[in-house]
């Protein structure tokens, strides 16, 4: 069946639904369109799947403001009664922020992320500015750390590129920031914040 | 619990979708406001526990009534075990996080002897006492039914009432009853419960034994408590609970809708126990399934539905079903599932049928590889038939044929063994591209089978046969685990007695003995010979058909008269009594 239309969901995804991964989040919101009666579009083959794109994976336990999928339809449907009937079916944390109909033909977005940002919050942790200061230049200087900001009192805002230096997950930087073991690290609540897209 | 203990918590599990309880589909009410609280619990893995119809009919039965709520609990994982342990966290529901010993009622479902020493766990960890004769008025009533409640001895000191047979009144009959009489004291209660239909109180009855450890009687301690208990069984046709399935958030073992067509089972294999468990036959209404699956699919947005039962192709509207459902939803792209297959070439058109989009393999369950043993056991299977069904399998298209084998059968001999190798050989030749997984078990009499009075074989020639398998198979060939077995078939027969050593393994570090990656058979062998009792006694003895069994109590609607008439038939002059 012919895609007629391809739709940009952004949603949330906030409380214990974080705590699913990321081929999960994808079946959980088939098995909501599918209750939402959604004209999905399927692919071929003996095992069709729903035809759809993800933002890149988040780990396990993140919260996000920005996760998105684009979505493939065989019908017409309005956005915001998308946006309605889908959410309606939606386990308790994830959100859609917003519908968007987008090009059929165009490319996934998803190759067009060059960079995410992330955010974490001090709480719990006694935090010593000048310290702090002296590792962010180190994360900086040798990783894929982009740009850090701790100028705030409450937690740290950093951004993280898709290419070139040394791949660090959120857990690592913060690991290495705040100078704590993998356990401690396992406590701190990230939320992806933003995406940055290529021109 | 508060909210930042638990996700403290869940962020330092491996898994911890499994304990969310947010799944769609999932009740949450309100607890202040509900009289009766039920926790139920499958004792194991989330992942091997969602997939279990049974506790879903009666999460929703009991949810559905006013006067009581039903969440749910499942073994947790071994990480999250040693948190809740460290941290001193009793062990929380999945819905409301409560601890579980706020319950009143805690209900679990034994589907295999293996899962027993999780039940202890599940307790502990929930703060509460093993023993039925440590618990008192604050604790919650703790019940079982299941498959494994057909010889509940075993964990007769443990579980303070079991339900024998379909739960689904009886669930209904112990809350309006435990509702009447919750105030007049536990013992009282448990008298009161022990007239309900199906349920069995292991503390009103006492067992002696005979100096050579056979049992003497088991007996009514007191007067107006029944000889002996019938098992509940249920009009199936009425009900329809499966409008509202669980949809879980991460993957399980199947998560699909799963569609019970009929209770029971209209063939009478020797070694089967769930043939009496689920007795008798009973189907439900073909165009409540449609409707059932109507309601099902757009409660969930599954993609796939099963057809469940013991037998489903023997459900005498199976062709219309099937035509029915994919004639219906083939556009949606959703698949239909049978769950057990006959050798045939009926078998083969069905799933033909359905198969348009799946090409998984056909599987069988053979049993034995000999006309004479298959005789024996009672399931009898056209060799040519089977053999025209796969080789017509082959040219359309299939490619992978799974085979069930049992050894250690009652008079199997090793020409018996042997056949196996010949008729996958004769399979094999009908195209040698096939390929063949192979899965070895070995045989565990149960009770109420007319195996119920047979030795097991013993492992060292088990093993044997296995390797002669192993060697001589060809394809991929999985043996079960003969240890497993040999406890399996300890516990299925076993008596009041055996709770000493479930209770020795438990403490020696014993849980998930069903999962290879974490059965402890040298703890297991050290438990028994702790409590000074033998495996042999339980697993290997041939008992005299006059011997008073554990289960001569419990009546599962096929009477041990019956069972023996079976068994002479098969054992000929060798049977004694």
């Amino acid at each position: 069946m012919e895609a007629i239309q391809k739709v940009k969901i952004t949603y949330g995804k906030y409380g214990l639904i974080r705590f699913i991964g990321h081929l999960d989040t994808m079946d959980t919101i088939f098995t909501a369109a599918r209750r939402a009666g959604l004209p999905l579009c399927y692919t071929e083959g003996f095992n069709p799947r729903i035809k759809a794109s993800f933002s890149p994976p988040l780990s396990l336990g993140f919260s996000s403001d920005v996760e998105f999928m684009e979505l493939f339809l065989n019908e017409t449907v309005a956005v915001d009664k998308l946006k309605g009937s889908l959410q309606k079916e939606l386990p308790e944390g994830m959100i859609i922020k917003s519908v968007e109909e987008i090009a059929v033909k165009s490319k996934s977005l998803n190759n067009a992320i060059e960079a995410a940002g992330y955010r974490f919050s001090f709480e719990g942790f006694n935090v010593d500015k000048g310290l702090l200061n002296e590792r962010k230049k180190k994360l900086l200087e040798a990783s894929s750390v982009l740009s850090m900001d701790i100028s705030g009192d409450s937690g740290c805002d950093f951004v993280i590129g898709m290419g070139g230096g040394k791949k660090m997950s959120s857990r690592e930087i913060a690991r290495n920031l705040l100078d704590i073991d993998e356990d401690e690290v396992k406590k701190i609540e990230f939320t992806r914040k933003k995406f940055f897209f290529k021109l | 619990m508060n909210e930042k203990k638990l996700t403290n918590i869940l962020s330092m599990v491996e898994k911890p979708g499994r304990y969310l309880g947010i799944e769609i589909n999932s009740v949450h009410k309100e607890w202040e406001k509900t009289d009766v609280k039920i926790l139920l619990s499958y004792p194991d893995l989330y992942e091997l526990g969602m997939s279990n119809q049974g506790l879903e009919i009666l999460y929703n039965i009991v949810n559905e009534r006013n006067d009581s709520l039903a969440e749910r609990v499942y073994a947790p994982g071994l990480d999250l075990e040693k948190i809740l342990r460290r941290e001193k966290v009793p062990l929380f529901s999945l819905e409301s996080k409560h601890p579980i010993e706020d319950f009143d009622i805690i209900g679990f479902t034994l589907q295999y002897e293996l899962s027993f020493t999780n039940i202890l766990n599940i307790l502990d960890i929930g703060n509460i006492p093993v023993h039925v004769s440590d618990r008192d008025e604050k604790h919650p009533l703790i019940i079982a039914g299941g498959p494994c409640s057909c010889n509940p001895e075993p964990m007769a000191d443990f579980i303070d009432l079991f339900v024998v047979g379909d739960g689904e009144e009886a669930i209904v009959n112990i809350i309006e009853t435990y509702r009447r009489s919750r105030s007049i004291g536990r013992d009282k209660l448990l008298m009161k419960l022990a007239g309900i239909d199906g349920v069995y109180v292991p503390s009103l009855y006492s067992a002696r034994y005979n100096a050579n450890g056979a049992i003497r009687d088991i007996k009514p301690v007191t007067k107006d408590i029944p000889d002996a208990v019938s098992k509940a069984t249920v009009d199936i046709s009425k009900n329809n609970y499966q409008a509202k399935p669980l949809v879980p958030l991460i993957n399980t073992v199947h998560n699909r809708l799963t569609l019970e067509i009929q209770r029971g089972c209209s063939n009478n294999c020797a070694f089967c126990q769930a043939r009496t468990y689920y007795y008798p036959l009973r189907l439900k209404d073909k165009k409540e399934l449609i409707d059932a699956a109507e309601k099902g699919l757009k409660n969930t947005g599954f993609d796939e539905i099963s057809l469940s039962s013991l037998s489903s192709v023997d459900y005498p509207h199976i062709e219309w079903l099937v035509s029915e459902l994919i004639q219906k939803y083939r556009d949606k792209r959703i698949s239909v599932s049978l769950s057990s297959l006959r050798p045939d070439r009926f078998s083969l058109e069905l799933v033909n049928r359905i198969r348009q989009t799946r090409k998984t393999g056909l599987t069988f369950a053979l049993e034995s590889g000999s006309v004479r043993l298959r005789g024996v056991l009672n399931k009898s299977i056209d060799e040519d038939r089977m053999l025209s069904a796969i080789s017509d399998a082959c040219k359309e298209g299939w490619k992978l044929i799974k085979l069930y084998f049992m050894i250690g059968l009652p008079t199997e001999q090793d020409e018996d063994v042997q056949t196996i190798v010949d008729v996958v050989n004769k399979i094999k030749r009908i195209n040698n591209r096939l390929n063949l997984n192979i899965t070895i078990s070995h045989f565990v009499p149960k009770p109420h089978t007319p195996f119920q009075w047979v030795g097991q074989e013993n492992i060292g020639s088990l093993k044997k046969k296995a390797g002669f398998l192993s060697r001589n198979l060809r394809g991929k060939v999985k043996v079960h685990n003969v240890e497993s077995s040999l406890l399996e078939a300890v516990f299925a027969r076993g008596d009041r007695r055996l709770g000493r050593v479930i209770e020795e393994a438990w403490r020696q570090g014993c849980r998930f003995d069903q999962w290879r990656e974490h059965f402890r058979f040298d703890l297991w062998k050290k438990a028994f010979s702790a409590q000074n009792i033998s495996m042999e006694f339980y697993a290997a003895r041939i008992r005299d058909a006059g011997e008073i069994l554990p289960w001569e109590h419990i009546d599962c609607g096929i009477s041990k008269a019956t069972f023996l008439k079976e068994y002479r038939k098969i054992n000929g002059s060798n049977t004694e009594g």
